[in-house]
């Protein structure tokens, strides 16, 4: 009996090491290539393995898609107020709300647990996010965002716990921002898609501006840029990433 | 500004009036400084608007459209998903990235997210979230329905709709869940109308 046991115990402890492990492979491939898919940093909605997360204005609701045509409510909780974006990176949900960036950790997939935020002016407020750095744009335009300034904020964020504002930049008009490698693009609506070179990411330098469309949101996927403008989608390639090259697009 | 959410009751209180209001938002002028403005106030007279609700919950394939009013986008492989504000989504095949291709249009009234996950795409449809599947674009199905998960939806932005006919009138917001607005009928006696051409 003792031996069953202790046996069933051993077993349990290898299924349990095996799940964990998978899942580990699940949330660290979801952010590259592949089969997985990407939003832009204005989403609402986030897929992590298995999992829909969406930002609603005043929720985060988690929603159980491994069978997408039954999708089933799993939590909902309030975040705060005015949610408007959610990026998700590795085991981690960065949501940007007006008042703000939240950090949440989905190591329990089902029922993220919030691990630090840092408040700013009310502004609207995409974030990207690597394993130490999130970069936030704050723009005091459009027709539901607050009187903030327009800029670039980097935080620190290699404690989740406690997010450090450590750089600020002056922008034009920024809206979506993405990364890929030393490369960090902030879309500036009229004013064009910069490109700011991270060799040092705590101070992002402008390399240049890609000025001759209207800019709304990227996603870096695989070695394409895709860049939502105002009268479509364009693909750039990201063989150098601080130098995209325009290789196609759909307008209208 | 709020910096804290009330308690249950108070939120939900909170949610309602959000809902309440979200439907006439940055779409009308609100005549705020009207002292009548308060729900039991009845005009002599007022446009309602007419809606046809047939089409504002159903999600089918189209063939490829002109990108209007370009929205979110989502990235799956080889294809790319656009967002068209409050009609649909544009499916683009990317895989010649020097000649993308549309190969159809998905409509959706109200779509304003998007994102995919194997042969599904998952989209809101006004206030419900939807999952489509679209193995064959040509004849996306519909395979699950999640009616008002979106409890604070609001359409983000100016939404155009047909005006009444006539100015110095006022009129029933539009409720955009219940449709499109195809037309206007003058109707006495008229509750709720707080907008104002």
């Amino acid at each position: 009996m003792k031996f069953n046991n202790k046996w069933s115990r051993l077993v349990l402890v290898f299924i349990c090491l095996i799940v964990y492990s998978s899942c580990e492979k699940q949330a660290a491939s979801s952010d590259k290539a592949g089969p997985n898919g990407a939003g832009g940093s204005l989403a609402r909605f986030a897929i992590v393995g298995n999992y829909l997360y969406i930002a609603q204005q005043f929720d985060l609701t988690a929603i159980d898609i491994s069978d997408p045509s039954k999708p089933v409510v799993k939590s909902v909780q309030p975040i705060g107020f005015d949610i408007e974006t959610i990026f998700p990176y590795k085991n981690k949900l960065y949501l940007g709300a007006s008042t703000g960036l939240y950090i949440y950790s989905i190591a329990d997939p089902l029922h993220p647990v919030k691990e630090g935020s840092v408040t700013h002016f009310r502004a609207c407020d995409p974030v990207v996010s690597n394993d130490t750095i999130s970069y936030v744009t704050l723009r005091n335009f459009g027709t539901t965002c607050g009187s903030a300034s327009n800029v670039l904020n980097v935080y620190d964020t290699k404690d989740p716990r406690q997010p450090k504002l450590v750089k600020t930049i002056e922008m034009k008009s920024p809206y979506g921002l993405g990364i890929r490698n030393k490369a960090l693009y902030v879309c500036e609506g009229l004013n064009g898609l910069a490109v700011f070179d991270l060799t040092d990411p705590y101070r992002p330098a402008l390399k240049k501006t890609i000025s001759d469309e209207i800019f709304y949101d990227v996603i870096p996927y695989t070695d394409v840029l895709i860049a939502y403008m105002e009268k479509g989608v364009s693909f750039y390639d990201l063989t150098d990433p601080l130098s995209p090259k325009l290789v196609g697009s759909v307008k209208n | 500004m709020l910096h804290y959410l009330p308690p249950l009751p108070g939120r939900i209180i909170l949610l309602l009036l959000a809902i309440q209001l979200s439907s006439c938002w940055s779409l009308v002028k609100k005549p705020v400084d009207d002292p009548s403005y308060n729900v039991d106030v009845e005009r002599e007279e007022a446009y309602v608007p007419i809606y046809d609700s047939t089409e504002c919950r159903l999600v089918a394939s189209h063939p490829p459209k002109a990108i209007d009013k370009a929205g979110k986008i989502y990235v799956l492989g080889n294809y790319l998903f656009q967002v068209e504000k409050l009609a649909g989504v544009h499916v683009i095949d990317y895989t010649d990235r020097t000649k993308p291709v549309k190969l159809g249009f998905i409509q959706s009234y109200g779509c304003s997210e998007v994102a995919a996950k194997g042969a599904y795409l998952i989209i809101n449809n006004l206030d419900d979230l939807v999952t489509v599947d679209i193995s064959n674009v040509n004849n996306v199905r519909e395979v699950a329905r999640i009616s008002k998960a979106f409890l604070q939806y609001r359409v983000d932005g100016y939404t155009q709709f047909l005006p009444p006919p006539e100015r110095g009138k006022y009129f029933i917001c539009p409720d955009f869940t219940k449709g499109t607005v195809i037309g206007w009928k003058l109707e006495k006696k008229v509750k709720n109308a707080f907008c104002f051409n």
